[in-house]
């Protein structure tokens, strides 16, 4: 994750908590340092363990790209705003929740 | 209305997920072929130093190694766990077409999900194979005898069949297979993390990324295939299969979870990995042996470092058991302080500064 520090600080809520954050962090490191309520496996866009809803700031969230199309296809079951934590990358303020 | 069965839901994502990766070629045998032709190269580091499990900077003489002897030594790292993925993988080739075919049609969908997943088993070996060549120059330290511990897996399969039904049988297979993934993806996970990019060897970078990205998905499948058709067998066999896993997960939990973070990592291996590394030509005039430096750790007191990166490793493992146990309605027992620590990495709730750092 240090390597990826750098960015300008930005707001983050995940489920209840707000965190201080560097934009262009990937979501799930950001999650695992903090420990949050974020679950994750493959860290690859295959298994959706990761999905979470995006309640606030889609539009500063790095684009849908390769595998996760398909995977929050499956996972979604047509709920709106579901991405996938292993795959995105955190550009501005948003708040997110787990899927599930 | 209509519900769809939670396996063939697996099975129709891992299809799409099979294709989406294979439309564009991920053939990893062209890396171990080109790494065949290169050799070591001895300006590039093939894996983070900090993942060898050597006091690299705490050692008055591995301090002191130069550019060339640390390229050597991370790309016999490199070559040993690879061989140790292959050979687990080929494990997986027999009972992959054998837990499919008990279960699934022949050559229906369900059924080539595991087959294409047996033929990227194939062609990581192929891979592994050309990588051992390369770099220690011999290919064939793939296979049961050189890793023993990884004959337990078929003969634990050997000792149900026929004991449990054939759903029973896939899913005893693929829950098995995942917690050998599991152990895999610690390994694989580690070795490149925080490795600069302008000192790593790009062949190796591209292996461990290319392979990373199948067995993300070869884990997917079985954990929840596994878990599909633990759903689908009979209450007798789920009985076996729970004993069988209840077994499997407490000795992982005391191996991975000890209070010496070290020996979780198997500190053998680092030192094995040093002593065929100081035969290198390249180390001609290093001054010890390496059981002599075992001795010299031990008197001064040099520890192998416990980082950062393996508490984040062994708070992802935690979390994947645990889901594994819930899933499975499985009730582990607490019991000692490795099982205690298992559980506080899985809630979150531990911290780095209980790993102690293994005296030598
Ligand atoms: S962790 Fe598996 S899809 Fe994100």
């Amino acid at each position: 994750m240090s390597s990826e520090r750098g960015g300008r600080e930005i707001e983050l809520q995940v489920g209840d908590e707000v965190l201080k954050v560097r934009s262009g962090e990937r979501l799930i490191d950001i999650c695992e340092h903090h420990q949050t309520c974020i679950m994750f496996s493959c860290r690859a866009a295959s298994c959706g363990t990761c999905a979470i809803v995006v309640e606030q700031g889609m539009e500063n969230l790095s684009p849908v790209e390769g595998l996760e199309a398909i995977v929050v296809e499956e996972v979604s079951e047509g709920r709106p705003n579901v991405r996938l934590a292993c795959q995105v990358r955190i550009l501005g303020s948003a708040s997110i929740r787990p899927l599930t | 209305m209509d519900q769809v069965d939670p396996v063939d839901k697996l099975l129709r994502r891992q299809i799409k997920l099979f294709e989406h990766a294979h439309r564009t070629p991920i053939e990893l045998k062209g890396f171990g072929l080109a790494m065949k032709q290169e050799g070591i190269d001895k300006s590039k580091l093939y894996c983070n130093p900090d993942f060898l499990l050597l006091p690299l900077r705490e050692c008055p003489h591995l301090s002191k190694l130069r550019p060339e002897q640390l390229s050597v030594l991370t790309a016999y790292y490199f070559a040993r766990a690879y061989s140790e993925i292959a050979t687990s993988e080929s494990v997986a080739l027999r009972y992959n077409m054998e837990a499919s075919a008990a279960v699934f049609p022949l050559y229906s969908d369900n059924y080539m999900v595991l087959f294409h997943e047996t033929a990227e088993e194939f062609d990581h070996i192929i891979t592994f194979r050309n990588v051992c060549q390369a770099l220690l120059g011999r290919g064939d330290v793939i296979g049961g005898d050189f890793f023993p511990h990884l004959k337990a897996v078929p003969a634990m399969l050997e000792r149900y069949r026929g004991k449990l039904c054939a759903n029973g049988f896939g899913a005893m297979y693929l829950l098995m297979r995942y917690i050998l993934n599991l152990a895999l993806k610690q390994l694989e996970g580690f070795m490149t993390a925080g490795l600069d990019e302008k000192v790593a060897s790009p062949l190796a970078l591209q292996i461990v990324a290319g392979h990373a990205e199948d067995e993300a998905r070869h884990l997917t499948t079985s954990l929840e295939l596994g878990l599909g058709l633990f759903r689908r067998a009979t209450p007798r066999s789920r009985e076996l299969i729970s004993g069988a896993m209840r077994i499997t997960m407490y000795s992982m939990i005391d191996k991975r979870f000890s209070g010496d973070a070290a020996a979780t990592w198997n500190f053998e291996t680092g030192l094995g990995v040093l002593q065929r590394a100081l035969q290198h030509p390249e180390f001609a005039d290093f001054p010890l042996r390496a059981e002599e430096l075992r001795g010299l750790w031990a008197s001064e007191g040099i520890a192998i470092p416990a980082s950062a990166e393996f508490e984040r490793s062994r708070r992802w493992i935690a979390g994947q058991l645990h889901r594994l146990a819930e899933s499975m309605e499985l009730a582990l027992t607490p019991q000692g302080e490795a099982f205690e620590r298992y559980l506080a990495c899985a809630r979150g709730t531990s911290s780095s500064s209980e790993d102690t750092a293994r005296r030598a």
